[in-house]
């Protein structure tokens, strides 16, 4: 049987380069890594940084960045299909916190000093970032956040408290935004500052999740010193930065493969779970309506995507487009993986997490390991919809544009 | 600025479609014997031609052409056959050499084809003797929303052979039922007792009618979902225009959020649909033809969904008056759930998708 794959057509011209970021991905990354990816397990700082290092070798590092920083110089299709093969192939996405979030900022708003010191360690894999946006008190509302900055000498000192700050744990370095003035609009006393996590004063304790993963921390910041080299762009000018960072966010291109990804293993699933019967159940044919429509969608939202990506290579990218992709992308990842959830049954949502295991004793298990690890998908894959602006926020923004006020 | 939709296929067809559709009065009367002006214009601007080609004076466009056209016909509710007329028949006929003359003729507007491929509760049965051909059983849900020279249909003979049949329409008598859709489309059926054709009225039979048929509903299904973004775009642009005048509470009604997110559900699907079509209709002027029934499935069943929740917000945005069938968001509303039906539903699509997927 055949559950048609919605992006299976080909691009003539690009057939040859396919071909070699086929064979890349296939010679070039381990198996244990793809085995991590192929069955959803959390993908941590090890397993990215193998992988970019392959990529940094072969010239690969950085498919979205200008060749002048080192990048690929690719085109739109080429970008793309980049995003597809690897993809396909169970490759792990590359980190994007440097590739993707900071490294196009400081990019257009650092210093020539700022791009030597940190562009070449976020392309060759050996420093790591994470963001440092989010606090208890701002939210949705970020712009009202309080960790304060205040300059001494050639110093900025930091005291205040993030949250969610996802890698954190694993993280060399922070892109955070901090309170340098009370005067005026609240978005005009913020500023963006590069930290590195092993500055006195920072602490990071893991927050426990509903899907057992340690993916978020809260971050403690008291009396960090930090120099005023680390200040990006101009100081109060921070959220213009933060602003150009959060329309990339939305616009990652990986998203849609993986997608695409995983709505073939949900389909591998269900024709597993159907297979050997007799007569196809109702439920059965529930399922594969919800896997249709999602396919169907992730068809439309490549198209999307793609037209989102030229915009933004031209410059003409409004913010609507890429919040619009941002919420059907994660409304759709939550179909599929809610469509997994009730292949896999209640048996699994039963056992989540093997307490055996972890008191390090060997027990042989029967249960299938990659569909406890898709409850543990499901679970964090409710974050999609809150994470990197929540979906109620991103229709704000669309409505804006739409309604032209 | 407010919301305005982009075109997937915009040109000279979609521009002149739309033009002329916007200009279109409604009509619920039925079985005028008269094309309407709006119908005539089309026949006169060549659009039943456009598929079909050069050699029988068409214009040997692509299907991308024809997309410019449904699209824009959409955004105004058009109930006009042009999917049926101008694409599913020139596609049903294409390369028959008995089918020759009336490609000619539909080329130059002065006949016109209503293809009647639904099977319905009582399929047509012939018998072949000699030079004739002899029907008795119904055509089922002709669309006459305009009048037609030619039926072309399915008939079966008693060893179950198909037969694909073309008619002229004064050489098919019989007593006919007739209906006024929910999109003001008009229907009949008639029911054949015993009338007889010439013999050279089948085009073709056998397992080439089946592929023929599928292929050519497919791109009609496909044609659907084009008009159905072109109704989605309008009935964004006319809520939102709504909402924005409407007062209520001494605010305008697009200042409450559950109103303007729900705008927004309405749009994101409206950009996936539209990234959707637009690329299927690309990949089968391109490609192969082999996969494209079921890949226009998967495209079918999704804009069957889609447009119809997108209907319903229409309506219920617009409060009482969204009921109202002077309402264009209302006809739009109304034209979109017509094509989330005709040429194969929702269900129609997921059997045809399920039924390789798991057995
Ligand atoms: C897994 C995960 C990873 C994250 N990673 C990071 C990270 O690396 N760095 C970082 O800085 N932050 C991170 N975040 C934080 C994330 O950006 C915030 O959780 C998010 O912006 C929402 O803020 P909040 O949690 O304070 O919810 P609130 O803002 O309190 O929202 C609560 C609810 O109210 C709704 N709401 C709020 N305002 C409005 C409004 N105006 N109109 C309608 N509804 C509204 C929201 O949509 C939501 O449903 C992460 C979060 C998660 C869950």
């Amino acid at each position: 049987m055949t559950i048609p794959h919605p992006s299976s057509h080909t691009l003539d011209p690009y057939d040859a380069f396919r071909e070699e970021l086929r064979q890349f991905a296939e010679s070039e990354c381990p198996p244990a890594l793809k085995e991590v990816v192929r069955t959803n397990q959390k993908v941590t700082r090890n397993e990215y940084r193998i992988w970019q290092e392959k990529l940094f070798a072969r010239g690969w590092g950085a498919p979205n960045w200008p060749v002048e920083y080192g990048g690929t110089g690719w085109d739109l299709q080429q970008r793309y299909l980049f995003e597809e093969v690897t993809a396909q192939a169970d490759c792990p996405p590359q980190y994007h916190h440097g590739l993707g979030h900071i490294g196009p900022v400081i990019m257009h708003f650092g210093t020539p000093e700022q791009k030597a010191r940190f562009l070449p360690r976020i392309l060759d894999g050996s420093e790591w970032w994470c963001q440092g946006y989010s606090e208890p008190g701002a939210g949705s509302d970020l712009a009202s956040l309080k960790t304060a900055a205040v300059r001494d000498g050639d110093h900025y000192v930091i005291n205040g408290q993030k949250i969610w700050t996802s890698h954190a744990q694993e993280a060399d370095m922070m892109y955070t935004l901090v309170r340098t003035s009370n005067e005026g609009r609240k978005q005009a006393g913020i500023s963006l500052l590069l930290v590195p996590m092993d500055t006195p004063g920072i602490e990071v304790r893991p927050i426990p999740t509903i899907d057992h993963w340690h993916h978020v921390n809260e971050v403690f910041l008291n009396d960090v010193r930090v120099p005023c080299a680390n200040l990006l762009g101009v100081e109060g000018e921070g959220w213009k930065c933060a602003k150009f960072l959060l329309d990339r966010e939305r616009l990652s291109p990986a998203t849609v493969p993986r997608l695409a990804r995983l709505a073939e293993q949900v389909g591998e699933l269900l024709r597993a779970r159907g297979a050997g019967g007799s007569a196809p159940s109702a439920s059965q044919h529930v399922l594969l309506e919800r896997l249709y429509l999602a396919q169907a969608g992730v068809a439309g939202a490549r198209e999307m995507l793609l037209s989102a990506i030229q915009e933004e290579m031209q410059g003409t990218l409004a913010a609507s487009k890429s919040s619009a992709l941002k919420l059907y992308c994660s409304d759709l990842s939550q179909q599929l993986i809610g469509i997994a959830l009730d292949i896999a049954g209640p048996e699994y949502a039963a056992r989540l997490v093997d307490t055996v295991a972890a008191t390090g004793q060997e027990v042989a298990s029967d249960a299938d390991d990659s569909l406890r690890q898709l409850i543990h998908t499901y679970l964090f894959y409710r974050s999609r919809t809150i994470a990197g602006g929540t979906s109620e926020v991103q229709k704000n923004v669309i409505a804006r544009d739409l309604f032209g006020a | 600025m407010t919301f305005h939709a982009t075109p997937m296929f915009p040109g000279d067809l979609y521009d002149t479609t739309a033009r002329v559709a916007a200009a279109a009065p409604v009509t619920e009367t039925f079985e005028s014997q008269e094309p309407s002006e709006t119908w005539s214009q089309f026949l006169q601007l060549g659009w039943q031609g456009v598929l079909i080609d050069e050699a029988h004076d068409g214009a040997g466009a692509s299907l991308g052409d024809v997309a410019a056209i449904a699209e824009a016909a959409g955004r105004h509710a058009l109930a006009q056959p042009l999917a049926a007329r101008c694409a599913v028949v020139p596609l049903l006929l294409a390369g028959l050499p008995g089918a020759s003359d009336v490609l000619r003729a539909m080329a130059a507007g002065e006949a016109s084809v209503c293809p009647v491929l639904d099977t319905g509760p009582v399929p047509l049965a012939a018998v072949r003797d000699g030079d004739r051909l002899t029907l008795n059983g119904r055509l089922h849900g002709a669309d006459l929303t305009e009048p037609a020279t030619h039926f072309v249909f399915v008939a079966t003979q008693d060893d179950g052979l198909p037969l694909l049949v073309l008619a002229p329409r004064d050489a098919v008598p019989g007593h006919a039922s007739t209906w006024l859709g929910i999109d003001g489309r008009q229907t009949a059926d008639i029911a054949l007792s015993g009338v007889t054709l010439a013999a050279s009225s089948v085009l073709a039979q056998g397992e080439d009618v089946y592929t023929r048929v599928e292929r050519a509903s497919a791109v009609g299904g496909l044609l659907a979902c084009a008009q159905t973004v072109g109704a989605i775009g309008a009935m964004i642009e006319q809520t939102i225009e709504y909402l924005t005048t409407r007062v209520q509470f001494g605010v305008a009604l697009a200042t409450f959020q559950a109103l303007r997110h729900r705008v927004v559900e309405m749009y994101v699907a409206y950009e996936n649909v539209r990234g959707m079509v637009r690329r299927q209709v690309l990949d089968l002027c391109e490609g192969p033809a082999g996969s494209a029934p079921r890949d226009i499935a998967l495209v079918k069943l999704y804009l069957s969904v889609t447009g119809r929740q997108v209907a319903e917000s229409a309506i219920q945005l617009h409060g009482g008056i969204g009921m109202s069938r002077e309402l264009p968001a209302a006809r739009l509303a109304m034209h979109a759930l017509a094509c989330s039906l005709q040429w194969g539903d929702r269900f129609a699509h997921l059997d045809r998708l399920a039924r390789p997927a798991l057995h």
